[in-house]
């Protein structure tokens, strides 16, 4: 049993279901991020494992004991189920000051005052926070806000950590050193984090698991690298990755004995052997995965297709630079390095290596063929 | 149709009228009886009645006056040891409380003073919720009509008024002139439906139809002719005089305000009551008379009234202050705050006050409270479609 | 089992286990403790609101003592369907509903959109800019609501009077020689301006209290980003005070569809009459059924006011001010605007204020009423000793120990109402808003409001004729201070609950759940985060409360005794002896009172809100 055990959760807000059946299990010392778009009922999970939200099915455990179980109608209110949350706005309380805010959990428990002290001030001192004990919240940057309802947070010492989208409030450059923090808060502590968010860098980032939600079910629960390498579904493909994922509508067939991914303009064999041919298909490629061959340069070796596409926008960024190309009337991203020179209106060919290439189900959306793991 | 109160007192009869009166019409129920029983006390004699009400050694009374303050006063210092709770509110408000205390059973006032006769005999009376009491040694000194059913402290009257800063003399002479052209949009009286008592004056008028009729052909020299559908000139005379753009206003003294402001080249009439008259003492610019010549009368009267409460926890203190309220034969001091301008007190043995006629000197019609309950509806909805 | 198959039975198991959840769901939130204060209210407001109202509603359909005077089939206790038809189906329907409420609805109307335009203009100038005097201006902006409305009417008539209704013409005819237009002196217009300017006090109150948690940053980056002014206005701070808004709307349009002295002093001369004109006079005449129905339509009326600003505030989020990210707050620099600001501040201020009070003041100090004069000057009615001549007798004011046992119960009454009310009201807000959308919220708000509009008296009787024997485990209150606090309290509490609602809204959810998270229970919470941030709000409702309760008169006259008769039930007595003067003087110190409560609860609640 997980240290966050979710069993069959579902909610529902009136005729919504927010969350449809949703079981997860945490280990001790997992950074677990819930991604998704918004709606997606991460939020919701989120708030249900802190008791925020009451589900209306399921079971949920925390640290070995029942929080919540339908069947059973048991109920433990968020206070005592010794869960710290950090809120997309912080909440943190405006009438009171830093040191106040972060004292409340300790006062709650009713600590002697030296010992409250004490520990406030090792977390902000930890936090960086040492000379702003006195401040109220208002005469605070939105960085330092933060650490205060990450301070107020850890000195309650709680099991869980859960966080709901904390660095969305956050300008680009803050939010960068605000991952690092979280990192090596999380190191130093090695606590066990919920993290949601809807930003897959975040997650790809910071997350030893990430659970990817759609629609109130899970889509794919695996770590980043399988996530991002094999998606399990269309919607985890498009989701995940700096760029769009670039797709082509196709289908299964046999030719020269192998079972090949058949297009009017490009053939790529499949690996593996052939399955049920016919079967309509659509091709995910990462534009990092697409290797661009400009005029006559013969295709890099290994098994692949190759197509031909107008180039339709460049976008040069020093070292790596995208394209916006063409391909069968589906605008693809491509990837290419410093020596390649093209403009707008070229022809170019594509190579689609065999290895990299991923293969979905038109109808359900599911991976139908897994590539071999790269070298 | 409600039972004719006759003014016999059954049981008062039996230990010489000295008790407060039961009449026929009411409804007891043997709680009450038994308490009416054990309250009646007599031959009367101050010291025996002031004996039995310092035991009870307080009394509370309800009053539509806040003078109740100075007669409880004195009443006070005349009676040491009883203490006088007074109250003062609207007539309707006591009517509100004393039924509220009488259906829950909560017995608390003693004696209530007020005005609105017609409610008071229909709501609280005959019910059995209050008691007639007549102090026993000025009984002969009170009219039978200001004595039964209920007791009458004393009056008032409403009266036409005009400023006298431009008129010598009363321009309307005639309650019908108000209706003529050259008084459109300057007759001024208080609303009916806010200053309730002036129902009480409609309904008088409508009673008098046959008088009204009569001084309109004296006024115009023709006989009335009534509108369609209606049925008196009494209702002839609020119609016509309604459609005259009379001007409506809250209260009696934002008529005699009006009228009697000085200055005005064409000031206007009105109807209001007669005890305006003692705000020229206040302020002394004001410049309006009672038009004393009218026809077929002066003026329609108002009567307050006052009673014992059923259940009265101090019956006897009661008895002593409605005693007291009534005065002796120049005022005394338990009636002087009303011995003023604009009342007359029923007291046949005291005189008006100084400056004003005596009742006997004045035409005014007296109101029925019978025929005002009766008619209430009837007038309000008249008044209402017409205005 | 092909993939389908398992979809279709889990989309079955689906629908079995949601639906079972939703039954099992409903026992489960009874234990929290928010349902727990929901329920709790409930019956209190079943209690000392739901039950007057019935009574009020019962009452229609059976034939009163009085009606008899009606009709001769009348037989009082019976059932009858007689009033509806009175009112709705007779000749009378246009006399007595229909002129009359299209005639409240257009003085509601147009008392709230000024008391809107005034209330929140003023309350901006105050708030959010560098206009100068604001912190006086903010003091005094409250004021004119604690003077009588029927003084600012009076006033009104001084200046722009006519002959119409006799006596001597205006200022204004005095002034140009030219007569007003009836449609300046009386009727619609007028009422309009003279309510306007005695219930802008709510929409300030309540809008300045919202401003003050308004993030300028928000305005400033809208500003940043090339936004005139208007736009910032119409998208950023609006959405922010809409819920004051209409908070302040509701108060004002019902107080207005209800008001009765001033629209009645103003209209009756050209025969404008409102609906609760014919409430009064049906409730005078002894005719409470007929009164009780138009007082179910004013209840209407209001009701469907607030399912549309339900409708409004409950499908927008953007309400919440006070988010647990901290804020900036910075004025808004008028430059040359700012005396011209000042200036309509000023003189608001001045004419629904300053001016009203010294004109009582003055008329406490006259020896003859009317006559303005230096010569005409005493203070006899403020200090003689008893016996004086001019008094007839009675003491000066300030000697008067029937005056000052009077104003002290005044006082407590009024403190504690407010109190009560308050208290109630920030709950009843805190209910509403957590539980916004569910059945329970929206009645907990809509019954909370019902009191607003039943007459002062029509609703002091009801609890008379309630609470006069033991009902169920209360006892007999009747003849106590407690039932006189009731009354107020409860009459009252639509202000409280209003402004309860209106600050709670502006409250992230989040800032008491991060609170729970750290392992705070309920009440712990309530004290150390949710109170501290909504205890502005709370004094506003305790200030609207405690100035309302002041000069009650007609609410607490059947329930007084002479131990807890109030100041207001002397003013009575007084105008009855025709003593002008002595009702002035008590009006002065009604007001002064006021302002001294206002300003005291504010400085106390000041220190314990802490920012």
């Amino acid at each position: 049993m997980g240290l966050v055990d979710l069993r069959c959760v579902a909610k529902a807000f009136g005729p919504v279901v927010a969350v449809d059946r949703v079981s997860l299990s945490i280990e001790k010392g997992e950074f677990v991020a819930l991604l998704g778009p918004s709606g997606c009922g991460k939020t919701t999970t989120l708030r249900m494992i802190a008791g925020l939200e009451v589900p209306d099915d399921g079971e949920i455990h925390l640290a070995g004991r029942r929080v919540f179980s339908a069947q059973e109608r048991i109920v433990v209110p968020p206070q005592r189920r010794n869960v710290g949350m950090v809120f997309q706005s912080y909440a943190l309380w405006p009438h009171m000051t830093v040191f106040e805010n972060v004292a409340f959990g300790l006062r709650v428990q009713r600590k002697p005052r030296s010992v409250i002290r004490s520990e406030v001030r090792t977390v902000l001192a930890y936090m960086q926070l040492e000379d702003l004990e006195r401040r109220y919240p208002h005469e605070l940057s939105g960085g330092q806000q933060q650490r205060v309802a990450l301070a107020r947070m850890i000195v309650a010492r709680p099991a869980v950590f859960l966080m709901d989208e904390p660095l969305s409030n956050l300008d680009a450059k803050l939010r960068t050193e605000m991952r690092a923090e979280l990192k090596r808060l999380h190191r130093d502590l090695t606590a066990t984090t919920v993290y949601v968010t809807h930003d897959q860098l975040e997650a790809l980032t910071l997350a030893s698991r990430i659970v990817v939600m759609k629609d109130g079910t899970i889509q794919q629960d695996a770590a980043p690298s399988t996530l991002y390498e094999r998606p399990a579904n269309l919607f985890v493909a498009e989701f995940v990755g700096s760029y769009p994922v670039n797709l082509i509508e196709g289908r299964l067939a046999v030719e020269h004995g192998r079972a090949c991914f058949v297009h009017p303009e490009v053939v790529v064999p499949t690996e593996g052997p052939p399955s049920a041919t016919g079967e309509e298909l659509m091709l995910a490629i990462r534009p990092e995965d697409v290797v661009l061959v400009p005029g006559e340069v013969p295709p890099p070796a290994g098994e692949g297709g190759c197509l031909t596409a107008t180039v339709k926008a460049v976008f040069p960024a020093g070292r790596e630079s995208t394209a916006h190309v063409d391909v069968g009337g589906r605008t693809w991203t491509v990837v290419f390095g410093k020596g390649i020179a093209i403009e707008v209106g070229d022809r170019v060919n594509l190579f689609l290596p065999s290895a990299r290439i991923l293969l979905y189900r038109r109808d359900t959306g599911e991976l139908v063929r897994e590539r071999s793991a790269g070298p | 149709m409600r039972v004719k109160r006759v003014g016999c007192m059954v049981l008062a009869l039996l230990i010489g009228g000295l008790v407060i009166g039961l009449a026929e019409g009411q409804k007891i129920d043997e709680a009450t009886r038994a308490w009416l029983q054990q309250v009646k006390v007599g031959p009367y004699q101050e010291a025996t009645l002031y004996e039995l009400a310092l035991a009870e050694g307080e009394v509370t009374i309800y009053s539509y006056s806040s003078r109740v303050h100075n007669f409880a006063a004195t009443f006070e210092a005349r009676y040491p040891g009883i203490k006088v709770n007074a109250f003062d509110m609207d007539s309707g408000e006591i009517l509100t409380k004393v039924l509220a205390e009488q259906r829950a059973g909560r017995f608390s006032a003693d004696v209530i003073y007020l005005k609105d006769p017609a409610a008071v005999i229909a709501e609280l009376y005959e019910p059995g919720y209050v008691f007639n009491y007549i102090p026993p040694d000025i009984k002969h000194l009170l009219p039978p009509h200001y004595r039964e059913p209920l007791l009458v402290h004393h009056i008032s009257l409403d009266v036409f008024i005009y400023n006298t800063e431009v008129y010598d003399s009363s321009p309307i002479t005639n309650i019908w002139d108000v209706t003529r052209p050259e008084w459109r949009g300057k007759f001024l009286m208080p609303d009916p439906l806010v200053t309730t008592e002036y129902i009480e004056v409609l309904a008088t008028i409508v009673q008098n139809a046959d008088a009204m009729a009569a001084a309109y052909a004296e006024a115009f020299g023709e006989p009335l002719v009534l509108s369609p559908g209606v049925e008196n000139a009494g209702y002839e005379w609020i119609k016509r005089m309604l459609g005259n753009g009379a001007v409506i206003v809250r209260s009696t003294d934002d008529v005699s305000n009006a009228v009697g402001a000085p200055g005005q080249v064409a000031p206007p009439v009105g109807l209001t009551a007669f005890s305006r008259l003692r705000d020229k003492e206040k302020n002394p610019q004001l410049a309006f008379d009672v038009a004393y010549g009218m026809g077929p009368v002066l003026g329609v009267e108002h009567q307050v009234v006052v009673a014992i409460v059923n259940r009265a926890p101090h019956p006897n203190a009661a008895k002593l202050l409605i005693q007291w309220m009534m005065g002796d034969d120049r005022g005394g001091w338990g009636y002087a705050p009303y011995h003023v301008f604009g009342n007359w007190p029923t007291r046949v043995d005291v005189p008006a006050p100084s400056g004003v006629p005596a009742l006997a000197e004045l035409a005014y019609w007296n109101t029925d409270a019978d025929f005002v309950w009766d008619n209430y509806g009837k007038i309000v909805d008249f008044w209402t479609l017409n205005r | 089992m092909s993939p389908l198959s398992q979809l279709r039975m889990e989309m079955r198991e689906n629908r079995r286990s949601s639906a079972r959840g939703l039954w099992r769901g409903a026992p489960r939130k009874l234990g929290t403790p928010q349902f727990l204060l929901s329920a709790v209210l409930l019956v209190v407001l079943a209690v000392f609101v739901i039950v007057p109202v019935g009574t009020i509603a019962v009452d229609t359909f059976v034939w009163q003592a009085g009606d008899v005077r009606l009709s001769r089939e009348a037989q009082p206790g019976a059932l009858t369907l007689f009033h509806w038809q009175r009112v709705f189906r007779s000749p009378l329907t246009g006399h007595l509903l229909t002129t009359p409420l299209v005639n409240s609805i257009l003085v509601g109307v147009g008392t709230a959109a000024l008391s809107l335009a005034l209330g929140g203009l003023l309350a901006w100038f105050v708030v959010r800019t560098d206009m100068p005097f604001r912190r006086v201006a903010g003091a005094l902006a409250v004021v004119p609501y604690m003077i009588p409305s029927y003084t600012l009417a009076l006033a009104w008539l001084t200046l722009f009077k006519n002959q119409r209704i006799g006596g001597t013409a205006g200022l204004f005819q005095y002034l140009t020689g030219v007569a007003p237009p009836d449609w300046v002196a009386y009727g619609f217009f007028p009422t309009v301006i003279v309510l306007a300017l005695h219930y802008y006090p709510f929409v300030f109150l309540l809008i300045s209290n919202a401003l003050a948690s308004v993030d300028t940053s928000l305005e400033e980056s809208a500003e940043v980003l090339g936004a005139p002014r208007s736009l910032v206005l119409r998208r950023i701070t609006l959405p922010v005070i809409l819920p004051a808004v209409l908070s302040g709307t509701i108060l004002t349009f019902s107080r207005a569809i209800g008001a009765f002295g001033t629209p009645y002093f103003l209209g009756s001369p050209v025969r404008f009459f409102t609906l609760p004109t014919m409430i009064y006079s049906n409730i005078g005449m002894r005719f409470p059924s007929t009164a009780n129905i138009l007082v179910l339509v004013l209840i209407v009326l209001s009701t469907i006011l607030i399912f549309v600003s339900q409708k409004m505030v409950g499908v927008r989020r953007s309400f919440v001010t006070i988010s647990g990210k901290g804020f900036r707050h910075k004025p808004v620099e008028l430059g040359r605007w700012k005396y011209p600001a000042l200036a309509i501040t000023g003189s608001v201020i001045l004419f629904a204020a300053v001016l009203p009070f010294i004109m009582f003041f003055w008329q406490s100090v006259m020896e003859y009423a009317g006559t303005y004069s230096f010569s005409n000057f005493t203070s006899a009615f403020w200090l003689a000793p008893a016996g004086t001549r001019l008094t007839e007798g009675e003491p000066g004011l300030l000697r008067n120990p029937e005056v000052l046992r009077a104003a002290w119960n005044s006082v407590r009454l009024s403190a504690t109402a407010a109190l009560v009310a308050a208290v109630l009201g920030s709950l009843i807000g805190y209910v509403v808003v957590k539980g916004r959308g569910t059945v329970i919220s929206k009645a907990i708000e809509q019954v909370s409001f019902l009191p607003y509009l039943i007459p002062s008296i029509a609703f002091g009787a009801i609890y008379l004729n309630v609470f006069i024997r033991p009902w169920g485990p209360i006892p007999a209150l009747y003849g106590t201070f407690l039932l006189l606090v009731l009354t107020c309290a409860f009459r009252n509490l639509p202000f409280a609950a209003r402004s309860g609602v209106s600050t709670m809204i502006q409250v992230s959810g989040e800032l008491e759940e991060a609170a729970q998270t750290l392992g705070a229970g309920w009440f712990y919470r309530f004290r150390r985060v949710v109170f501290p941030l909504t205890i502005r709000g709370m004094i506003v409702g305790f200030s609207l409360v405690f100035m309302t309760t002041m000069r009650e008169l007609s609410l607490i006259i059947l329930l007084v005794t002479p131990q807890t008769r109030t100041l207001t039930t002397m003013t009575m007595r007084y105008q009855e002896q025709g003593f002008v003067q002595f009702a002035n003087a008590i009006t002065v110190v009604l007001v002064v009172m006021s302002v001294i409560g206002v300003w005291a609860i504010r400085k106390l609640g000041g220190q314990s809100g802490g920012s």
